[in-house]
């Protein structure tokens, strides 16, 4: 037996035993160290896709969030409707002012209401003179087919009959195309001045 | 028999095993460190998406919005298109107007044109006759103009004029916010009845 052996024979194995631990803890920590080594894969994953997931609804509340001006343009939007509406009306609307209009023995004026699909017309007629007016509303095929075959037209609403000592007369029209017309009429035959008012105001739903 | 190991080869032995037990032990420790703080950003990072998550679902729930303002808008354009569509006039078909009315000498046809304010419109005017009319005219005048003629029983300013002639006109103008009247005259000096075949398109274009 060599001088630098040693021999387990005769006494306790201690060698061994301190080896066989030190293989068993290496072992327990190699153990330890892969399974957190797991563990910790297993949570980046979880992490990354978690990541992910809040950086998509971050994009996506970012958008909406952005549209928070949504508020503002959609009440601008719904001004724009209702001014369009307002401004149609105005437009449709006619006044002499202070002014009298001079109908000669014949003469006439027309004031045309044109009414979208989807909206009403209340329009509120109002005439002013010495003289009796004849105020008519027509539909402007009636109108056009009148004229074009030189007959009388067919009338929506004559308000001549109205006439007393002036005229006020509010009308509901439906869709379509309609011409107020104030005429001197034959068997006239002196000039008649007048004052016109027509307010319109559309309701569209 | 006994085993017999040397000194040195047990010493190596020993080294190794020691080293392996000291590096994975320092893995596992470092492992375990960064298991932590992963799990401490982890914990961080569903706190904050939690508290984005309900934010979302407030903000969608307003979602409502978004639809209430593509109705505002389609609301807005329907109302501009059916304003247009029912100041267009007659009917086209191929781009040839085909809807007729006859028109007595002296007669005439009109057609009103209402252009809001805030808005241009694009008038194309297509008229033609049958038989063939040398006299019908077609102008455009102002609401105004119109009727300081018709009350004063003379012939108004217009703002366009053309002969239909043959064969036919296809015309575009462009009309300011006002009220204007299409006229298509059969005068009186015609010595005949004329079809007329119209086509006006009117188109609103809004600010």
């Amino acid at each position: 037996m060599s001088k630098n052996t040693l021999n387990e024979n005769n006494s306790f194995p201690w060698s061994t035993i301190i080896i066989g631990v030190l293989i068993i803890v290496a072992s327990v920590f190699c153990m330890l160290w892969y399974g957190s080594n797991y563990n910790y894969s297993i949570l980046k994953q979880e992490y990354m896709a978690l990541q992910d997931k809040y950086q998509s609804l971050l994009v996506q509340y970012e958008t909406l969030n952005s549209s928070s001006s949504l508020v503002q343009a959609y009440e601008q939007l719904e001004s724009k409707y209702h001014n369009f509406i307002n401004t149609v009306a105005d437009t449709e609307s006619y006044s002499t002012g202070f002014n009298t209009i001079r109908l000669l023995p014949g003469g006439y004026v027309i004031y045309p209401i044109v009414v979208p699909s989807g909206c009403n017309a209340t329009v509120n007629i109002w005439v002013g003179s010495f003289y009796v007016v004849d105020v008519y509303v027509m539909t402007l095929s009636s109108l056009n087919t009148a004229t074009s075959s030189l007959t009388a037209p067919s009338i929506l609403h004559n308000l001549t009959d109205e006439w007393t000592g002036g005229l006020e007369k509010k009308i509901t029209l439906g869709p379509g195309v309609y011409i107020i017309e104030l005429a001197n009429s034959p068997p006239s035959e002196v000039n008649i001045g007048a004052y016109v008012t027509i307010t319109t105001s559309l309701q569209c739903k | 028999m006994g085993k017999y190991i040397s000194i040195e080869e047990y010493a190596i032995t020993l080294v190794v095993l020691s080293v392996l037990v000291l590096v994975f032990g320092i893995m596992w420790f470092m492992e375990n460190m960064g298991y932590s703080a992963l799990e401490q950003h982890y914990a961080i990072l569903q706190s904050k998406y939690q508290s984005l998550l309900v934010q979302y679902e407030i903000a969608t729930s307003n979602s409502t919005l978004l639809q209430l303002y593509k109705q505002s808008q389609e609301k807005y354009n329907d109302l501009v298109s059916a304003l247009s569509s029912v100041e267009s006039y007659g009917d086209w078909y191929y781009g040839v107007p085909i809807a007729s009315v006859d028109i007595k000498p002296g007669g005439s046809v009109m057609y009103p044109i209402v252009v809001p304010g805030s808005c241009n419109a694009t008038v194309e005017i297509g008229v033609s006759v049958y038989p063939f009319n040398p006299n019908v005219y077609v102008y455009v005048a102002t609401l105004s103009s119109m009727n300081e003629a018709s009350r004063t029983l003379k012939a108004p300013t217009m703002l366009y004029k053309w002969q239909v002639g043959s064969p036919g006109i296809d015309e575009h103008i462009t009309l300011e916010p006002g009220v204007y009247i299409v006229t298509i005259l059969n005068p009186v000096t015609s010595q005949s009845s004329t079809t007329v075949f119209v086509g006006i398109t009117t188109t609103l274009h809004c600010g």
